[in-house]
């Protein structure tokens, strides 16, 4: 009898077996074209029948990855932010290194207000595993982390991304390499965004953008000649473009006024002296028509000072009378006048 | 295929030959057959899937309602299939299952005619395949309990082992139907043994798990909803559960009356005929509500998930949750054979996940995920309808394999259960089998009767010394040997077998046997089960 009841259970088996791969057969011709129906609808930005499509392969076999990850992709596209969450949450369990996966994760974290949690996910996005199709992405996904930086001041983290994608960006992505020298610059490291505009350069010198950029770079870092250079150059390519001219004679202006340019006679340093002197002198006395009878009284005092005969006297003359300028003025705009690069340069210079 | 020499032929036959015969007894063979009964419900329920998807795909199309107008019509036409061959062929294949095995089990010792199973797997493939708002798991219970009936009667079992065989088969079915064994075994304790059974427990156990073996190593090792993890971000938050409960209590009430309701009326009414009519209006309305939300056609687990992973808004998962209802009440009220069990589950995730999300946006503090309140909602309604608290709140532990939803299911689910037995005092499955014409016992009352004990019917009084001395431990013995005693916590139906013509026994303090605590007379146990008209001479009598 037992050999009966084997029998039996083998037929049950083999019955069972035929069944399964038989609906299993169905399931994944199905399956597949669904997959490929929903990638192909994805990829011509109709994401609400891309969702549906993810979500009928996903019907039919529960346990896809890529139906479920594009499901998710497409809902964050939709703003479906709590579902997407639901979905990540299930994604990251079966990979939690895959960098798609955790990019989309910080997305939706910092939608749903987890800062802190999306700064982790972001990092963990950038450093995880990108597959090799979508390696590309992962360099995206790194400017989106070093914008969330940016748009947070997070200035440490910030700093070391952008120098570690100043060496990764390809040369020839010029628009990366302006956009990671933008927030260098923003982030209070311009000779680190002049270096990498300088890199970028090389493989197109004709770049407007590169060389307004690299001016402004060379300008927030003092160094006012080869600003004036950068400007020029922006200026011819583009003739018609006020900015890069505007601060090229800005440049020139403040070049023309600075003593401690290298390579002058001592006449020409005493006459840029005495050119500077009367500049601050003349701000002063300008400004001094607003301001109250002590303050007057002090602007007068400084711009009365007899001038000294020694060149370095001269120079800190110059120097004292711009502190007290500084100090009861109201502040001139970095850019509005050649004074305060004429004095950030001086400034910059060795005792 | 090996190929070896004759002669070592030869020496492999003798040397299994020469092999020590393995005996087992009768516990061990129980068992045995209790994994080959897994096994076999296993395997059954495998092709019961297999059947289902391939009829879902021949009449609706993969995924269900990618094609209109098939989802029109394939439930109608698939209802009229299911009724015909259930009334052609396999008459015993009707109802859901529960009904017919507890049935099975309570009046014709366990038996299962072999064409029930085999009429509950092609009448119920094809209703469920054909999207009818019906679920598999009851069959599936049915259809290993009657493999092991059929194969108790094939090993020519005795009636006493046939009996116990068929809860067996029945958490074999359902753990491989449901792919939760723990569920399993707890639903057919409470709901078809009616209690805990030592006999049956371990065969119950080892059936459940080799039946969800067997069907991972055909269907894959996925669980059957993807659970995401969620949180209890605030201790206010049971309240919300606590709401839940008790509208998921009101709602399992409801329920439990319309189809209770309209089943009668259509048997009072109409009897066995208009069967057909009935069954095709049924199949009609789920094809009607499947053009516009296929999520209520057949099981409908895929919408349970995507219920957890927050798919819908709250309107529409009240709205899915309460069409549902309409459409299940009237397949099952029509006599299109399927199941109960996901149905309910379906219809609880949906009113939880709707009430949890409405929560979620109008609760003044944040609160988990909705797909806690998709589970518990499943559980708190399946509470209410089939009575089985335990089986409920387990359920819900093993599918979200989560300690953390622990103290919110018991909280709905005990305000469900305690709900809608109020309002409901005949659980779902005992009124079902009542418009049958069956009268089950039921399972919760008994759970609840407190047996006669020797306390409640004792006398308080030393005995005089001539019992006393026959008291084991007193020191003294005779004829006959010590004289039995009895404990007051001592139920009165296992004291009645040692009276044995004396007409009293002494009752003795468990702490203390030599301590006599008084004396169980048999009248009173007579007078106490309504055999005497009145309290006798013996009253005096004692001792």
């Amino acid at each position: 009898m037992w050999f009966r009841v084997l029998a039996v259970l083998l037929a049950l088996a083999l019955a069972a077996g035929w069944l399964t791969s038989a609906s299993d057969a169905i399931h994944q011709s199905i399956y597949q074209a669904r997959l490929a129906d929903a990638a192909r609808l994805e990829s011509e930005s109709h994401v609400v029948e891309a969702a549906m499509e993810f979500r009928h392969a996903l019907e039919l076999r529960s346990d896809s990855f890529p139906a479920r990850l594009g499901l998710t992709r497409c809902l964050t596209r939709l703003n479906r932010w709590p579902e997407a969450q639901q979905h990540l949450i299930q994604l990251r369990a079966v990979q939690p290194a895959n960098g798609p996966v955790l990019l989309l994760a910080a997305r939706t974290a910092l939608r749903l207000g987890g800062r802190a949690e999306c700064n982790e996910l972001y990092q963990r996005a950038v450093y995880g595993h990108w597959p090799e199709a979508e390696s590309a992405q992962r360099l995206e996904a790194r400017m989106e982390w070093v914008r969330f930086l940016a748009s947070y001041d997070e200035r440490q983290a910030l700093f070391a991304e952008l120098v570690r994608l100043t060496r990764d960006v390809p040369l020839a992505d010029v628009a990366l390499q302006l956009e990671v020298a933008s927030l260098l610059l923003r982030s209070g490291h311009p000779s680190e965004a002049a270096e990498a505009l300088r890199l970028a350069l090389t493989q197109d010198r004709k770049n407007y953008d590169l060389w307004l950029l690299l001016g402004e770079s060379e300008l927030a870092s003092g160094r006012l000649p080869e600003a004036r250079r950068a400007f020029a150059n922006a200026s011819s390519l583009r003739m018609d473009s006020s900015e890069a001219r505007d601060r090229y004679n800005l440049v020139t202006a403040a070049l023309v006024l600075d003593p401690s340019v290298r390579r002058l006679s001592l006449a020409q340093r005493e006459s840029r002296t005495k050119r500077l002197l009367a500049e601050v002198r003349s701000h002063l006395d300008a400004c001094s028509a607003a301001l109250n009878a002590s303050a007057r009284e002090q602007a007068q005092k400084a711009i009365a000072r007899p001038l000294p005969r020694a060149l370095e006297e001269q120079v800190d003359l110059a120097e004292a009378t711009w502190q007290i300028a500084q100090r009861i003025c109201p502040p001139l705009p970095r850019y509005g006048s050649p004074l305060p690069l004429v004095f950030e340069s001086l400034g910059r210079m060795p005792e | 295929m090996i190929r070896l020499p004759r002669r070592a032929w030869i020496r492999l036959l003798a040397a299994l030959r020469r092999l020590p015969v393995v005996r087992v007894n009768d516990t061990q063979r129980f068992l045995l057959l209790s994994v080959v009964i897994g096994i076999g419900a296993g395997l059954l329920v495998v092709i019961f899937h297999g059947l289902i998807d391939l009829v879902s795909w021949v009449s609706l199309g993969l995924p269900v309602g990618s094609r209109r107008w098939s989802t029109l019509f394939a439930p109608m036409v698939g209802a009229l299939i299911s009724v015909w061959i259930v009334q052609r062929f396999w008459p015993a294949a009707r109802g859901s299952g529960i009904v017919q095995t507890k049935a099975a089990l309570l009046l014709s010792d366990g038996e299962i005619p072999a064409e029930a199973a085999a009429g509950k797997l092609a009448a119920c493939s094809v209703s469920i395949g054909s999207g009818n708002a019906l679920g598999p798991e009851d069959p599936a219970l049915h259809m290993g309990a009657g493999f092991a009936s059929v194969l108790g009667k094939a090993l020519k079992l005795p009636a006493d082992q046939l009996q116990l065989l068929a809860p067996v088969g029945a958490a074999a079915g359902i753990a491989a139907a449901f792919n939760t064994p723990i569920t399993a075994v707890l639903f057919v304790i409470e709901e078809i043994l009616g209690g805990w059974n030592s006999a049956t427990l371990g065969s119950i156990v080892l059936a459940s798990v080799s039946a969800v073996v067997t069907s991972r190593a055909f269907l894959g090792d996925h669980p059957l909803f993807h659970v995401p993890a969620f949180e209890l971000l605030h201790s206010s938050e049971l309240a919300v559960y606590a709401a839940l409960g008790l509208a998921a209590g009101l709602l399992a009430s409801l329920f439990t009356r319309a189809i209770i309701a309209a089943r009668t009326s259509l048997v009072r009414r109409l009897g066995n005929s208009h069967r057909y009519t009935r069954a095709a209006a049924a199949g009609l309305l789920a094809g009607l509500a499947g053009m516009w939300f296929p999520q209520v056609m057949g099981a409908g687990y895929s919408a349970v998930d995507g219920a957890l992973h927050g798919q819908y808004f709250w309107p529409a998962l009240l709205a899915i949750g309460l069409l549902k209802v309409f459409v299940t009440a009237a397949a099952y009220s029509a006599g299109i054979p399927g199941g109960m069990f996901a149905p309910t589950l379906f219809v609880g995730a949906m009113i939880g996940g709707g009430l949890g999300s409405l929560a979620a946006q109008f609760w003044p503090v944040p609160i988990g995920g909705t797909s806690a309140f998709v589970l518990v909602g499943m559980g708190t309604f399946f509470a209410g309808v089939f009575r089985s608290p335990m089986t409920s709140i387990f359920m819900v532990f093993e599918v979200s394999a989560s300690y953390k939803i622990i103290l919110p299911v018991m909280v709905a689910n005990m305000i469900a259960y305690l709900v809608a037995r109020r309002l409901q005092p005949r659980p779902f499955f005992d009124s079902v089998a009542a418009i049958e014409g069956i009268v089950l016992p039921s399972h919760e009352e008994l759970r609840e009767i407190r047996p006669a004990r020797v306390e409640d019917v004792m006398r308080s009084y030393r005995p005089s010394d001539s019992i006393v001395r026959w008291i084991p431990g007193s020191g003294w013995s005779g004829e006959g040997g010590p004289l039995p005693r009895v404990f007051p916590d001592q139920t009165l139906e296992s004291a009645l077998p040692l009276f044995r013509g004396r007409p009293a026994l002494p009752v003795v303090s468990r702490r203390d046997e030599r301590q006599i605590l008084g004396v169980l007379h048999v009248r009173d146990c007579l007078e106490r089960y309504g055999l005497l008209g009145e309290r006798s001479g013996c009253e005096s009598g004692a001792g």
